[in-house]
């Protein structure tokens, strides 16, 4: 339904006729009406030249290339990206291996819980699992001391095992993991960023 | 030797060949440019919003639809990233300048640019960047990006209402700086 005003159509009316705005009907009515209201068909063609005039505007012209800075900020992220994926691979290395040096503690802790939370199958899946870990660990003692060439019977080895210095390597080993692994993460930090730049004030 | 399309460039990205997206963002870089341009008033700011849109074309390409054309989703992509930072931030309008590094007009098309149409672009040009940011935001989304009002009521996060009252008002306040631009010269 038309709102006339003083028999002419409102301004905003006009904008959204010319916006395509309205229903089939509307833009009827709005029609039939200018055809016969010489006062709003040049107020419509005024609104129209408006239109017309700002979308004419031409693009201002770039005065730098976007395309290497833009190139070489895709490429870091990706760096940043891989960079990451080795940081997070590294972090979980390290924690596995925190928690095969304490295998022993964590699965004495993790029984009490299964017993309590989760009854017998479960219980008895992880200490499948940790069972399989156990040997791994024990081998892996044994290649750990054959690689530091003292062999079964030597002094040394003796003092090594009474101290529990093995697990305490794997401690060491752990926890250089995770400064390596943060190293990586600060160093693949990006050292600038133009997204959260503020406008300069003054002139530019 | 004919020229790869939007659309072959694209899924080049796809499949690794990222130089591929170096060639698109030759293509759009003016027109995304004027789009935060437009938006933002300040030329400097521009192109770094610019810049940033299609770090973050690339970064959402699996999100476009390659039977699409291209050019208007990364305009879209740079107007929304325009708002998001005059939300943010909400820049003070600078006083305008004449900050181009080409002549006012960018004479590229030489004797065939009219002294009048030249007037005509430096008038439209003073009347939009003048605008406050709000108005130059429905202006651009309307006229220059073609959304409907549902579009950019859902694009700026307002009432249907508040967009009409918002390119009404644009509207006339750029009439009316148009018209003195005319009386002027």
């Amino acid at each position: 339904m038309s709102k006339l005003h003083d028999h002419h159509l409102e301004e905003a009316m006009l904008y959204q006729y010319l916006d395509g705005a309205m229903s089939q009907l509307e833009s009827r009515e709005i029609e039939t009406h200018i055809a016969s209201c010489s006062r709003c068909l040049t107020r419509t063609q005024e609104l129209q030249d408006l239109f017309e005039t700002l979308e004419a505007w031409p693009n201002e012209p770039l005065t730098k290339d976007l395309a290497p800075a833009v190139m070489a900020a895709i490429q870091s992220r990706r760096d940043l990206s891989m960079g990451f994926k080795l940081v997070i691979v590294t972090q979980l290395l390290a924690l596995a291996a925190l928690i095969i040096s304490q295998w022993a503690s964590v699965i004495d802790a993790l029984e009490g819980l299964m017993e309590v939370s989760f009854g017998a199958q479960l219980k008895d899946g992880v200490n499948a699992v940790f069972t399989i870990l156990s040997h791994a660990w024990t081998n892996a003692r044994v290649g750990l001391n054959n690689i530091l060439v003292w062999g079964p019977n030597h002094d040394g080895l003796q003092i090594f095992q009474r101290l529990h210095l093995d697990g305490w390597l794997m401690i060491g080993v752990a926890a250089l993991l995770w400064m390596v692994g943060n190293g990586l993460l600060l160093r693949g930090f990006p050292s600038n960023s133009t997204s959260h730049r503020r406008p300069q004030s003054g002139i530019s | 030797m004919m020229e790869p399309s939007d659309r072959d460039l694209v899924l080049r990205t796809f499949s690794g060949e990222v130089n591929a997206f170096g060639e698109l963002v030759h293509r759009y870089q003016t027109a995304v440019f004027n789009v935060c341009y437009r938006i933002l008033a300040e030329r400097r700011e521009a192109e770094d919003l610019a810049q940033e849109a299609f770090i973050r074309a690339f970064q959402r390409l699996n999100t476009f639809d390659v039977s699409r054309p291209f050019g208007p989703w990364v305009r879209r992509v740079a107007a929304n990233l325009c708002l998001n930072h005059i939300r943010r931030y909400d820049p003070p309008r600078l006083p305008l300048n004449d900050e181009r590094d080409v002549d006012a007009q960018g004479n590229e098309g030489g004797p065939e640019v009219t002294r009048e149409q030249n007037e005509r672009d430096e008038s439209v040009r003073s009347a939009v960047l003048g605008l406050p940011a709000h108005y130059r935001a429905v202006i651009e989304l309307r006229h220059f990006q073609e959304m409907s009002y549902a579009e950019i009521s859902a694009e700026l996060q307002v009432p249907l209402s508040d967009v009409k009252s918002h390119l009404f008002r644009a509207r006339k306040l750029l009439a009316k700086r148009l018209n003195a631009n005319v009386k002027a010269s």
